[in-house]
């Protein structure tokens, strides 16, 4: 009950006038990212940073929140009416959402989504709300073994149950670790890897990483493969014939405890969420050769997932400080450029900031609702921009974007640089998320290993004798010999390989 | 002698990448006041970039069929080089020209193919106008601009 009082408190301070003002920018932005092709929620997020600088850090967070929830409900749009998935957490839509488009019936497809993301992302905020300050309050006994072996745990989930292969992943992995490196040691102070460049002294920044990993390695591939757009179907009725009803709103139920579940684990990202429950919705259907003809539980339980699973993986961040994903890792930096260090303490040192933040989502995702049932047919419309017209524009709002994070154009060159590597990591199937990851935690990682060692009596054993910590490390053995096994064998599902939620 | 694959050469690439940062890394003292030393992390995770590279350089040389798409060629190409071409120009005459005037001819250049050349200037230099506006006026960040102030 004390969560309610204080969400009640975050209320006030999210209906003023500039919270909202700002919580509709940042959902509109979302929806944009998520329409587009060529921008997505990473690169959207981190372009915004430096926008966000001359506001209070609340509706700095809010709008940067807005933008990453908002993207889930906007990838659908364009799933259904032209089959392009705008975002990875939608690509599995196109197939039941677009058949329903060629029956004519795109309307009801993007109602479900619409409604079952609402629920779906209210249900995460409610867990949020209530589990948020019991997840923090755990958290508490976390000291740096534990963080450590969690973090670890969260990257090889990532590395050994996504993309084609283990390597490819481990590669990623460590690359980004590397990368994370350059610069000035927090703990020695010692110059790393700089080559005598000046610039390099604070390291490579990771907004300009995730830029050029994400945004213009995604544009490159787009510029050199244009696709042909497909007309857009018509938009008429948006809600399920009667005797859909039952169904749809059950296969929204279990989307939200999916994606909800699935949100908790760090490293695991929204596109997975929406491939299980397609393949759950599929399972438990009586007649499973309707999925691929426009089933309409392929669309609501995998859309309402994929948003119960961006709502939920914020619960990691505001309670251990974690990002899980990507863009929650710009969302991380967005809190340390403002001040704040997300983590368990922010529950109980900047609780008027949390609740805030918390209450936003609730007013974002009513605002979601509104976009999505009643004004889908106008957003669609974005979607027809010629990408030939979009593209070089999309380039200029990154080098643009990135200039200002330091007003360096070395670090729009950096960019350009990791667009160039990120365009090939995508051709040979290396997983983006897994560099981007790595290297936003690899500070973090280096010095809670090393303050692990130095406060232990028995070296490197201490990660396994320590309850939390011992766990984690055997879950961690599992997953590597699971990874690896599966690897051997072949058996390797083909999960998306490249992810950017 | 086979053909290497271009998966190959990017194998070599993380190899050189992480064969560098091993070297480096050799340099920088182990050990540490409190146990580990800033050189302890870098030495490990170059280490093992090293021998992962080579396996991934060993398996694209074992396996037969390529797994992945090819490298770019023909148009796909030309497209890339084209952009990256114009991205890197650009930034190369920014501090020169300023946003607005660079802007516009990116934009024309690289519109150039798809739209006729008035309608083309119109949208150019429109686009670098409003950028120029949201950014420098709106949202007051500093752009690099020539001596006229844009």
């Amino acid at each position: 009950m004390e969560s309610l009082s204080l969400l009640l408190h975050g209320f006030e301070s999210a209906l003023s006038l500039t919270n909202v003002i700002y919580c509709v920018i940042g959902v509109s932005i979302g929806m944009l990212v998520g329409i587009l092709p060529g921008l997505g929620p990473v690169s959207g997020t981190a372009l915004l940073i430096p926008v966000t600088f001359g506001l209070e850090p609340v509706t700095a967070i809010i709008m940067l929140s807005g933008i990453y929830y908002g993207s889930m409900y906007g990838g659908t749009i364009t799933s259904v009416l032209i089959n392009t998935p705008g975002e990875s957490a939608s690509v599995i839509t196109c197939i039941d959402g677009h058949q329903l488009a060629k029956q004519g019936r795109a309307g009801t497809a993007l109602g479900v989504a619409a409604i079952g993301s609402f629920v779906g992302g209210i249900v995460a905020v409610l867990g949020l709300t209530f589990l948020g300050p019991l997840l923090a309050q755990f958290g508490t006994r976390f000291g740096p073994p534990e963080y450590f072996t969690l973090m670890l745990l969260g990257l090889l989930m990532l590395v050994g149950l996504m993309g084609k292969s283990l390597i490819r992943g481990l590669i990623a992995a460590i690359f980004g670790l590397t990368l994370s490196l350059i610069g000035m040691d927090p703990a020695s102070g010692a110059i790393r890897f700089t080559f005598g460049q000046p610039e390099l002294l604070g390291g490579i920044d990771f907004t300009v990483l995730a830029i050029g990993l994400f945004g213009i390695s995604e544009i490159l591939s787009n510029a050199g493969n244009p696709t042909k757009m497909e007309k857009p179907a018509k938009i008429q009725g948006l809600l399920p014939k009667r005797e859909e009803l039952l169904p749809t709103s059950m296969s929204i139920g279990r989307g939200t405890v999916l994606g909800f579940l699935i949100g908790l684990i760090p490293g695991s990202n929204a596109a997975i969420s929406s491939l299980m429950s397609y393949s759950l919705e599929k399972k438990r259907a009586k007649d499973p050769s309707r999925f691929g003809n426009g089933a309409i539980e392929g669309v609501a339980g995998p859309e309402t997932a994929n948003n119960a699973h961006s709502g939920a993986s914020l619960i990691p961040l505001f309670t251990l400080g974690l990002p899980s994903s990507p863009t929650i890792a710009v969302i991380l930096g967005a809190f340390i450029v403002h001040g704040l260090t997300p983590g368990p303490a922010l529950f109980t040192s900047n609780p008027d900031f949390i609740w805030a933040i918390i209450a936003s989502m609730f007013i974002g995702n009513l605002v979601l609702l509104i976009f999505n049932l009643p004004l889908a047919g106008v957003w669609a419309k974005v979607a027809l921009i010629p990408y030939q017209l979009l593209f070089p524009i999309l380039l200029l709002v990154c080098c643009v974007g990135t200039y200002t994070i330091n007003n360096s154009l070395w670090d729009v060159g950096i960019m350009v640089l990791f667009g160039i590597i990120g365009y090939f990591m995508k051709k040979f199937d290396f997983p983006i998320a897994a560099t981007v990851l790595t290297f936003v935690l690899g500070a973090q990682l280096e010095t809670s290993l090393i303050q692990s060692l130095a406060i232990s009596q028995n070296g490197i054993l201490t990660l396994f004798l320590r309850p939390i910590s011992g766990t984690l490390s055997v879950l961690c053995i599992l997953i590597l010999i699971l990874s690896i096994f599966s690897a051997m064998k072949k058996k390797r599902s083909y999960l998306v390989s490249d992810v950017e939620v | 002698m086979k053909k290497w694959k271009a998966e190959v050469w990017f194998g070599l690439v993380f190899l050189i990448f992480s064969l560098t940062f091993f070297i480096q890394s050799l340099t920088l003292s182990y050990s540490g006041a409190d146990g580990l030393g800033p050189g302890f992390f870098p030495l490990w995770l170059s280490g093992i970039l090293i021998f992962l590279s080579l396996c991934y350089i060993y398996n694209t040389f074992k396996s037969e069929e390529s797994q992945s798409e090819p490298m770019p060629r023909g148009t796909e190409l030309k497209n890339i080089v084209f952009v990256l071409a114009s991205l890197l120009i650009y930034l190369g005459v920014v501090p020169l020209l300023g946003f607005v005037l660079s802007s516009t001819i990116f934009l024309f250049a690289l519109l150039y193919r798809y739209y006729r050349w008035h309608l083309n200037i119109g949208i150019s230099v429109g686009a670098s106008l409003f950028l120029f506006w949201i950014f420098a006026k709106v949202l007051s960040v500093t752009l690099p601009v020539n001596e006229f102030g844009w």
